[in-house]
């Protein structure tokens, strides 16, 4: 090809050679779905905001294309230590080889109308090590609460799955305060330096709250 | 037809070719796929992905006992693999099996077979639970027979698999078609 045919080429092609870099951008776009699915929607991406004094707030949505409900709450910790009792135990508090059992205060608030059920907590540590709150993790009896983010007597609004009507408060149930505290006990191996609390209900969306 | 029609025509019919032979030459999607093994030998320790996985000891028996009260009685032989599992990020379980016999034969399970089953779901991070892997086979074909352990019972794709040399004798079978009800801890977090 001469040198003029060259010219002549790309003066053809100039629009189709323009168009080359927004048809890639809309190429890896339309096949970006699995990104959503299998990474975005797995993980811990969205944290939510936190004020200067440390309290968090917490914007979710709970939506099964059936069943929809807002998850609007404040947390922030109160405490977080090492505990070898837990309170009014009716029998001694067993851990596993080699752990030690964290009690973490959180102090919340919210609507009572809203329903926060199902919420999880976790404790991080420097490692990026998560440590699940669960009960059957050690031995304590009856005296360990069942909720980690509500008080068991007074839960507020529940949701009933498989159902489109709106959660509300069980029969016989007093209505949530519009604020409270809760205890969770989470077990962490001995040498685990935690430095935050981790709050959820569906991923991505979180709240982290970091330890002193 | 002009020099540009052919040169168009042999490009594309380059690009054919250069298809076809990356489509010859790369694994299919079923070998691509394909578990990560990772041997190890009883007593040792082999990390997974999502945890440190050290298989403890081989049993076997006609009868066993678990301790959740079920029982099996196995016209063959009940294998019985423990094995300490500890998760490492986040709490993980251990939930794939796959006894592959010295037949050849492979024989798949998961946590929640009617007989045999895998039981180790995820204790705390950085804790020692104790696990069993329970499977029956032909007494026969258990000499030379390896039990693959992994993840995810449900898409293993990908993922790490311990592959574990039982290092099963003709002798221990005997031994152990002649034994005793064995009874078997089925799960528990050490120290629990």
């Amino acid at each position: 090809m001469t040198g003029h045919g060259v010219r002549t080429w790309w003066r053809r092609e100039r629009v189709a050679i323009l168009l080359l870099p927004v048809v890639l951008v809309a190429a890896v776009a339309a096949s970006s779905s699995r990104i959503d699915t299998y990474w975005w929607q797995k993980g811990f991406h969205e944290q939510a905001s936190r004020d200067a004094t440390g309290v968090a707030m917490i914007d979710d949505e709970y939506d099964d294309g059936f069943l929809r409900y807002p998850i609007r709450a404040k947390v922030s910790v109160v405490t977080a230590q090492v505990v070898t009792e837990l309170p009014d135990a009716d029998r001694p508090l067993r851990v596993p080889a080699g752990a030690e059992l964290w009690e973490v205060k959180l102090r919340w608030s919210a609507d009572p109308d809203v329903s926060l059920t199902g919420c999880k907590v976790a404790l991080v540590d420097d490692r990026e090590r998560r440590f699940d709150a669960t009960r059957s993790s050690f031995e304590a009896g009856t005296t360990v609460p069942l909720q980690a983010c509500v008080p068991d007597e007074a839960p507020g609004p529940q949701p009933t799955y498989g159902s489109t009507k709106a959660p509300a408060v069980a029969s016989g149930e007093v209505a949530r305060p519009a604020s409270w505290q809760t205890r969770v006990y989470i077990v962490t191996p001995e040498d685990a330096e935690p430095t935050a609390v981790r709050v959820w209900w569906l991923l991505p969306r979180y709240a982290e709250l970091p330890l002193d | 037809m002009s020099r540009s029609q052919l040169g168009t025509g042999s490009l594309v019919v380059a690009a054919l070719a250069v298809g076809q032979a990356l489509n010859d030459r790369l694994p299919d999607s079923s070998d691509a796929s394909r578990l990560f093994e990772r041997p190890v030998a009883i007593g040792e320790t082999v990390e997974l992905r999502t945890g440190d996985l050290t298989p403890r000891s081989v049993e076997g028996a006609t009868s066993i006992l678990r301790s959740i009260g079920s029982s099996i009685r196995s016209p063959g032989l009940a294998v019985v693999v423990s094995f300490d599992f500890v998760s490492r990020q986040v709490s993980s379980s251990i939930r794939y099996g796959e006894l592959r016999d010295g037949s050849g034969r492979v024989t798949v399970f998961g946590p929640s077979g009617d007989r045999n089953e895998v039981t180790c779901s995820g204790g705390p991070v950085g804790i020692v639970v104790h696990c069993t892997a329970v499977v029956e086979a032909d007494p026969e074909t258990l000499p030379g027979s390896v039990l693959g352990l992994a993840g995810d019972e449900l898409d293993p794709r990908f993922d790490d698999m311990a592959v574990i040399d039982l290092d099963i004798t003709a002798a221990d079978v005997r031994a152990w078609q002649e034994s005793e009800e064995l009874e078997v801890d089925v799960y528990e977090v050490a120290g629990l």
